[in-house]
């Protein structure tokens, strides 16, 4: 009896190429133009954020998260070309200019960068931490702690983000009373404890789900039946089935979180003054661009255009990149032209 | 359909209480000390009474009772004094909701009308140049933050060209109007009380003031609303009974507009349910850009002032929008369509 291969073989076929799920989304994501532009751009903010001391080389490295002023003058001063003779640009010489206060834009760009990655990683990081740990009971065990979690989430949804954002923020930039301790936060602190207070609540939410709809699968009462026990289950059985929409969820989450972040400081209620992050540098534009001193704002073009292309660019990137998995993920999207 | 109304209107409070206890709770992680700090501000003579203070007001207390001799000030009416504005805050509320319905109302119509005509162009021509056009303007909407967007709009049109200032209405009406006795003010919405008492100008100005900001909202909304109906005109037009209207005969355009339109409206329409609602609860961002005085901006001024009775005023409101409308939309689905059945 001949084997299938060999049949194969007879007919001068070969067997299809395996299609690995990873690689095979990875292709699908390059040879997608919007997704491929999204991560050129994120991989230019990542090189951004990791190479922000040889781009930018702080004065003194403890302070390097803070913008260095050059003068005190309120009036900004024009990107300076001769700072491009030599890559990376010597921010000495203001190579975007400086904005209002003399904070150096280019300093700020690249530093803020950094910034904007490592609170959104942190965030996430943690809220997932959260997400899981109370999610993963909820899903899986149900019962009482399910119900008051859900019950519990679906107050703390009521409210959008901004207000979530908000309103936290400002409780948690006061001495709070924690275990007895009166504790003050650190403002970059403060914001990143007032986003994963509320966005832990959407992680829950997503694993609870998918852990629902992976539960009654025959392969957990397989493992079960087993013997395996509840830990066991999970850690082997569920988790490894349920977590991937999590974890995209999670890692497109970026975008949103340095967004919300930028506003927050707009309004002067994320991090302190000099703090390099976008939002900051988009606020101290505001009087230039408006001409509320009576100048011509299109002169001091690059208060708003270098912080503002940065975000935008940014949270563009993530959508685009966002838009690819989910094509790469819903087979239905796939192919816009089957019909 | 009748008992699934009334049983969410009978959960629609104990959501909200609950929400103030969440809010009211979290507060709890300040002391009684700061909290009367914010309250007492830069005033010397009362900083002396602090401590007298605390235990006046219970601020020491179990955060049941207080929470407790809060929540039945506010079935009094009193839901306690607004620092950042200088007035009470029920009279915050009425007197800044004017302002963000008026931005609403001018912001809904062109981001539905714009969103939907746009989205069915899209999907009519799926992958030709318009469609093409619309996707990479719906990604930039949805891309460009809003703070940004309304800067840069600030800049061309009020910086640049000067056309408009921020604000609700220019300098010398806000002050004219303010002496003005013969003007009244019915709905306190300045375009609407213009057309009343027969002041064209005033409405002009008004309306000059509202344009950049709902640009800003119906801009970056139509986007979102591009995007939804796009997707679900392209599955509806997949249908079934789509090829049978036309294998039927049926024109184009009918086949489109009465067959695969209608059905394509119901994710659109949860959608503009709750962008709509969120719009009602103050536009926190777009408000703040033009110091547009409505509900929104009242919140970040509050915030930023630490005015804590009108930040749970605010979002005491907020909440009770966002349930109404949810239990709204619901409705509205059943209406859509007569195949969905509220239990």
């Amino acid at each position: 009896m001949s084997t299938i291969d060999e049949n194969l073989e007879n007919f001068n076929l070969k067997p299809r190429k395996k299609l690995a799920f990873l690689p095979d989304s990875l292709r699908r994501m390059l040879t997608n133009p919007l997704a491929f532009i999204g991560l050129v751009l994120l991989v230019i903010f990542a090189f951004m954020a990791v190479a922000a001391p040889y781009l930018a080389p702080p004065d003194r490295w403890e302070r390097r998260y803070i913008m260095p002023r050059d003068g005190f003058s309120q009036t900004p001063r024009p990107p300076n070309a001769e700072a491009w003779a030599t890559f990376p640009p010597d921010w000495k010489l203001h190579p975007m200019g400086t904005t209002q206060g003399q904070y150096d834009l280019y300093y700020g760009l690249v530093w803020g960068a950094r910034s904007a990655w490592g609170i959104a990683l942190i965030v996430i990081a943690l809220s997932l931490a959260i997400g899981l740990m109370m999610g993963i009971p909820a899903g899986f065990f149900g019962g009482q702690w399910d119900n008051i979690i859900m019950r519990f989430t679906d107050i703390m949804l009521i409210f959008p983000f901004v207000v979530w954002a908000i309103t936290l923020f400002v409780i948690f930039n006061h001495p709070v009373q924690l275990f007895g301790q009166s504790i003050r936060m650190d403002r970059v602190v403060a914001v990143i404890v007032a986003i994963v207070t509320f966005n832990w609540v959407i992680y829950a939410r997503l694993i609870r789900g998918d852990i629902l709809s992976v539960k009654s699968k025959d392969f957990i009462v397989a493992a079960r039946a087993l013997g395996g026990s509840n830990w066991r289950v999970i850690m082997r059985h569920v988790l490894p089935n349920a977590i991937y929409p999590l974890l995209i969820y999670a890692s497109l989450d970026v975008g949103t979180i340095v967004l919300n972040i930028a506003f927050l400081s707009f309004l002067g209620l994320g991090p302190p003054t000099g703090f390099a992050d976008w939002g900051q540098l988009i606020s101290f534009s505001r009087q230039y661009v408006i001409g509320s001193l009576g100048q011509d704002p299109f002169a001091f073009w690059y208060v708003i255009v270098v912080p503002g292309a940065a975000i935008t660019l940014f949270v563009l990137a993530w959508n685009l990149v966002g838009d690819g998995v989910r094509d790469v993920m819903d087979p239905r999207l796939r192919g816009s032209r089957a019909k | 359909m009748v008992a699934f109304i009334i049983r969410r209107l009978i959960m629609l409070p104990v959501v909200l209480l609950a929400a103030t206890m969440l809010i009211f709770g979290l507060m709890q992680f300040l002391s009684p000390a700061v909290r009367v700090t914010l309250f007492i501000g830069q005033n010397i003579n009362m900083a002396r009474d602090a401590d007298r203070l605390i235990q006046q007001y219970g601020l020491d207390r179990p955060v049941w009772e207080q929470w407790w001799t809060w929540i039945t000030s506010v079935f009094q009416g009193n839901f306690g004094f607004s620092k950042s504005v200088n007035m009470p805050v029920l009279d915050a509320l009425l007197s800044f909701l004017p302002a963000t319905l008026e931005l609403t109302l001018f912001t809904v119509a062109p981001m539905l009308l714009g969103g939907i005509w746009l989205g069915v162009l899209a999907a009519k021509h799926q992958d030709k140049l318009i469609d093409h056009l619309a996707r990479v303007f719906s990604v930039i909407g949805w891309s460009l933050p809003n703070f940004i967007f309304g800067l840069f709009l600030l800049m061309f049109f009020y910086g640049y060209w000067g056309w408009v200032s921020d604000g609700r209405l220019s300098v010398t009406n806000t002050v004219g109007l303010g002496g003005d006795l013969t003007f009244i003010r019915h709905t306190g919405m300045w375009t609407l009380d213009g057309l009343l008492n027969g002041r064209w100008d005033i409405f002009w100005d008004a309306l000059k003031h509202l344009i950049l900001p709902s640009i800003t909202l119906a801009f970056l909304t139509m986007a979102l609303i591009v995007r939804v109906t796009r997707s679900s005109m392209l599955n509806s037009l997949r249908e079934d009974y789509v090829t049978t209207a036309r294998a039927k005969g049926l024109r184009e355009k009918d086949v489109i507009n009465k067959h695969a339109k209608r059905n394509a409206m119901i994710p659109v329409a949860t959608l503009a349910g709750l962008l709509i609602a969120g719009f009602l609860g103050g536009v926190i961002v777009t408000e703040t850009v033009f110091n547009f005085r409505g509900l929104g901006y009242w919140f970040a001024q509050a915030a930023t002032q630490l005015d804590f009775p009108g930040v749970l005023g605010f979002t005491v409101f907020n909440g009770a929008l966002i349930v109404v409308a949810n239990l709204v939309v619901d409705i509205m689905y059943a209406v859509i369509d007569p195949r969905i059945r509220l239990e």
